[in-house]
């Protein structure tokens, strides 16, 4: 089929499947997922900056159906979302302009480059620490890890005002929140991406805020970032409105999958997938940088065939490990659904 | 009739950008909306 406003052929049953992955892996960790999309198109032979437009603009359309399904399960703190996109905006506005300054000193490719395989490397290598200092902890189905001691500190800053977050069973300072929103933006900004997988723990580990909800209201987020990013890249008419509707068909029915098998999961093992998620995220960026210093071009590729085969088997993982707890949990005849919870 | 509708789209993110950005975001919006009340109809219907 071709795509004429990006002049690329393309058979999109390709698209409808890679917009299925992203939508469970966007769903379960309630991420937008372009660090495994922008690849992917740009394998199909989307020219870069058509792969980031079309990429958003799905993302802004699965974030909603993601983020409409996590309210119905009462996972959507709205204050503390609301309250964290006025720090992330700021943030994002000094990583561009630091990202400018770099490009002005044409360094601004291996920084990034660097940057992102620290970041990614080391919050894959935190968690998966985290997870292993806990490994006593007798988890069931919906219990949630201790919180961090970090979180603990940050929960004991008591700058006024106090903001009391119900949904998330927290009361933080609103300097804390900003703070943290203004650090992941920051980060977001700098490397160019939605930011996610940054703004998931950092929810989780320095704020205390349970995995679900932190999922759920991260996803809101990203409806915001990813309408913005839409937006502009369609002024430019970066956008290829077909592929990403296409993408959004598999994308939406992927999204649903997603936020529903975060019911059947344990927090723990959510962890853990995110864990692997992102250091497979690090691993493709350290071939990328790898194919530029040795002039390997082939390097280049086997990185972007590596996140989409990564989101592939992940996204495999998470519904398989879904359906054997549904199946356990049929068989014991007990629920082990929680009740949805009244939106906000 | 893709190729008409094709060429209408490329018209028109050429010729009217923000008038495209808006559509852009206004058309993913409406088919995820109508995406999110399908698959929530058919799981009431499947009772999963």
């Amino acid at each position: 089929m071709y795509f004429p406003i990006a002049g690329v052929e393309v058979n999109p049953l390709a698209l409808v499947l890679i917009g299925f992955t992203a939508g469970v892996c966007g769903a379960f960790f309630g991420i937008g997922g372009a660090f495994m999309v922008t690849p992917a198109l740009n394998l199909f032979g989307f020219p870069m900056a058509y792969a980031i437009g079309t990429d958003l603009a799905h993302v802004m359309g699965k974030s909603i159906v993601a983020t409409l399904k996590h309210r119905l399960l009462g996972n959507i703190d709205f204050k503390l979302g609301g309250l964290m996109i006025l720090g992330t905006v700021p943030g994002v506005e000094v990583g561009k302009r630091l990202i400018l300054h770099l490009e002005r000193i044409e360094q601004v490719d291996v920084v990034v480059r660097y940057v992102y395989i620290l970041l990614l490397g080391s919050i894959g290598l935190f968690i998966l620490w985290e997870l292993l200092k806990n490994s006593h902890h007798q988890e069931g189905a919906h219990s949630e890890p201790p919180v961090h001691s970090i979180a603990r500190r940050v929960q004991r800053i008591t700058i006024p005002p106090m903001v009391l977050l119900p949904r998330s069973r927290l009361r933080l300072s609103l300097w804390a929140i900003l703070g943290i929103g203004f650090a992941t933006g920051l980060a977001a900004g700098f490397l160019g991406v939605g930011g996610g997988f940054i703004r998931v723990p950092a929810l989780i580990y320095f704020l205390g805020v349970p995995t679900l909800v932190a999922i759920g209201t991260d996803l809101l987020e990203i409806v915001v970032s990813g309408g913005y990013g839409a937006f502009t890249y369609s002024l430019a008419n970066r956008v290829d409105i077909l592929a990403a509707l296409i993408m959004l068909l598999g994308a939406g029915v992927g999204a649903h999958i997603g936020a529903i098998c975060t019911v059947y999961i344990e927090s723990v093992r959510i962890r853990l997938y995110f864990a692997s998620a992102v250091l497979l995220a690090a691993l493709s960026v350290v071939l990328k940088q790898l194919s530029v210093s040795l002039g390997a071009e082939s390097l280049k590729t086997s990185a972007s065939y590596l996140i989409v085969a990564s989101a592939l088997i992940i996204s495999v993982v998470i519904i398989v490990t879904a359906l054997l707890r549904l199946r356990k949990g049929r068989q014991q005849h007990v629920s082990i659904v929680p009740q949805p919870q009244e939106p906000d | 009739m893709y190729i008409s509708l094709a060429t209408f789209i490329v018209d028109t993110a050429e010729d009217s950008p923000v008038l495209y950005a808006v559509a852009v975001i206004v058309i993913m919006a409406v088919v995820a909306l109508t995406m999110h009340r399908i698959l929530e109809a058919l799981l009431k219907i499947l009772k999963l």
